[in-house]
């Protein structure tokens, strides 16, 4: 049992407006035992809870409808302060810059002919600047902003997918999902259902990110990342969307610079919590599918496909790495058939991989583009789709696999 | 009134597990550990039935079940006790010694799967001194 509250951040620009606003509202909801809860955050600061860094001077803390379910030696206080210091954890003055500047992050790549076609895309220099117009101009029109964090999933975005073999189909608990709820710092976003028994829901999943600023201070984060859960007839997919990991990307995306990222974003914790906020049991989540004999096949298709590298299982007992030298200096990578072939040859011939580098060369009817560089781990049934694709590639190959 | 009977039947049980498992063992080696897959595989059963006895196997105790984390971001695969699951291991008591001494993997029962381990030859595992050392 859990203390819950529904916590409200304001920020103003001056304490008049902190006047005003008390008036407009009133303080008849604000009510915690009959008590009014409306504390500057710095007040509730000063008892420890809280980390300062948190905290504008002008904010306002709203406590409102808290309810204490447990029983707590430390009495009922001490679970409503939990309560707000969880939510000021999720909470920064400046989280709608944030959002908004995500949000164009991803859009952009769709490329700059797409941008063109959607309101406000054609206006700004770079990619983002157009992007950033877009978002802006679908503020009110999220199921636009949704549909074209779809169409990224669909095959422009990089990302890691993750298969899971499931006995029974998990489409109709994702049909009932509910969009605009959050659970477990998951928001169920917008639901599709391209055909019978195929169902994708778009979520966003919360987590902090602790960045070292250029002035040698660790600050916290609550970064959305999409996440596109799928479910077919004895299938599930979990599409996370990759984010590179460069100080000048972060900077660029919260406005401030950044000399270092402190906490990674971690695609399989991401992945973990998506599936964990659908309350579905883990025992009726499945099993990872191994991908290994799809992965042998690909590799030991050397004409239109390189392999760099791979990790493969030695019985039971243990496993073994092969991978050519980098090539830098304008020259390229040499491919393992080429010039390691008897270890590729052990590669190929082994029935469990655990990790393979590869990049195709020639367009492939398995629905695989030329250009595109994919890292697989087979018995994880995870693909991380690298290098940036032309739109459709993903779906098409996890279509192929499918089958 | 059931419980009198639970001795007897655990007791044949394993006498009729017994030999199987010797031959098993006998037959993997010096293989770490066993999966549904190749035990369905080695008796030309299908993965059900497979699973079923070798669950069958684990609770008469002539086999413990462990789960076997092949995460890429661990150095190497390793087993993990179901009492340590989504807790965080350090990577040198998983027998990683290059690795830094704080480093940890917090393992997901999603990101692992089901294995089976000779329970006779446990104390020996990895898994059970990984247990002693987290």
């Amino acid at each position: 049992m859990e203390a819950a509250a529904e916590v409200f951040f304001v920020d103003f620009a001056d304490l008049a407006d902190v006047a005003v606003f008390l008036l407009a509202i009133g303080l008849t909801p604000l009510r915690l035992r009959g008590r009014p809860q409306i504390k500057p955050v710095t007040a509730i600061c000063q008892s420890g809870f809280l980390p300062h860094n948190f905290l504008t001077s002008h904010s306002l803390c709203l406590i409102r409808s808290v309810r204490a379910t447990r029983f707590s030696p430390y009495g009922f206080h001490n679970d409503a302060l939990q309560c707000v210091r969880h939510a000021v954890v999720h909470w920064k003055p400046d989280s709608m810059a944030l959002a908004e500047n995500l949000n164009a992050f991803w859009i952009s790549k769709l490329g700059a002919d797409r941008l063109a076609q959607l309101p406000g895309g054609s206006t700004g220099r770079s990619s983002l600047d157009k992007a950033l117009n877009v978002v802006r101009e679908l503020k009110k029109d999220r199921e636009t902003l949704y549909n074209l964090l779809f169409e990224g999933f669909d095959g422009y975005f990089h990302q890691s997918v993750f298969v899971r073999d499931l006995k029974k189909s998990m489409a109709s608990t994702l049909a009932n999902l509910e969009i605009g709820k959050t659970v477990k710092d998951v928001e169920w976003w917008a639901i599709q259902s391209p055909k019978a028994h195929h169902v994708r829901v778009l979520a966003g999943v919360r987590r902090q990110m602790q960045f070292l600023t250029a002035k040698d201070v660790g600050e916290w984060y609550v970064i959305t990342i999409p996440v596109m859960i799928e479910a077919m007839p004895s299938l599930l997919r979990v599409r996370t969307l990759t984010v590179q990991s460069t100080p000048t990307t972060w900077s660029e995306l919260l406005g401030k610079e950044i000399t270092r990222i402190l906490t990674p974003l971690v695609d399989t914790e991401l992945h973990d919590q998506a599936l964990g906020a659908t309350g579905v049991p883990v025992g009726d989540l499945g099993e990872m599918v191994d991908y290994s004999r799809h992965a042998v096949e690909l590799m030991k298709d050397t004409a239109n496909v390189n392999t760099y590298a791979g990790t493969f299982a030695v019985r039971t007992v243990g496993q073994t790495r092969h991978a050519t030298g980098g090539g830098g200096l304008g020259r390229k990578r040499q491919p393992m058939h080429v010039v390691m072939s008897t270890e590729f040859n052990e590669l190929v011939g082994s029935d469990r991989v655990r990790q393979c580098e590869i990049d195709v060369q020639k367009d492939l009817d398995i629905g695989l583009l030329a250009g595109t560089a994919l890292v697989i781990y087979p018995v994880e049934g995870k693909i991380v789709f690298r290098k940036m694709l032309s739109g459709g590639a993903v779906d098409a190959f996890l279509a192929y696999l499918a089958r | 009134m059931l419980s009198w009977l639970t001795w007897p039947v655990d007791w044949l049980a394993r006498k009729i597990s017994e030999p199987r498992v010797r031959r098993l063992q006998a037959a993997l080696g010096d293989e770490r550990y066993i999966d549904t897959d190749r035990w369905a595989k080695l008796n030309g059963i299908n993965k059900q039935q497979a699973e079923a006895e070798l669950e069958a196997a684990a609770k008469v105790g002539l086999l413990a079940r462990m789960y076997l984390y092949e995460g890429s971001d661990a150095p190497g695969d390793f087993l993990v006790p179901e009492e340590l699951l989504n807790t965080p291991i350090k990577l040198v008591d998983a027998g990683f010694i290059d690795q830094d001494e704080d480093a940890t993997i917090s393992v997901s029962p999603l990101r692992s799967r089901p294995v089976y381990v000779d329970a006779e030859g446990q104390a020996e595992t990895e898994a059970t001194q990984l247990a002693y050392a987290t």
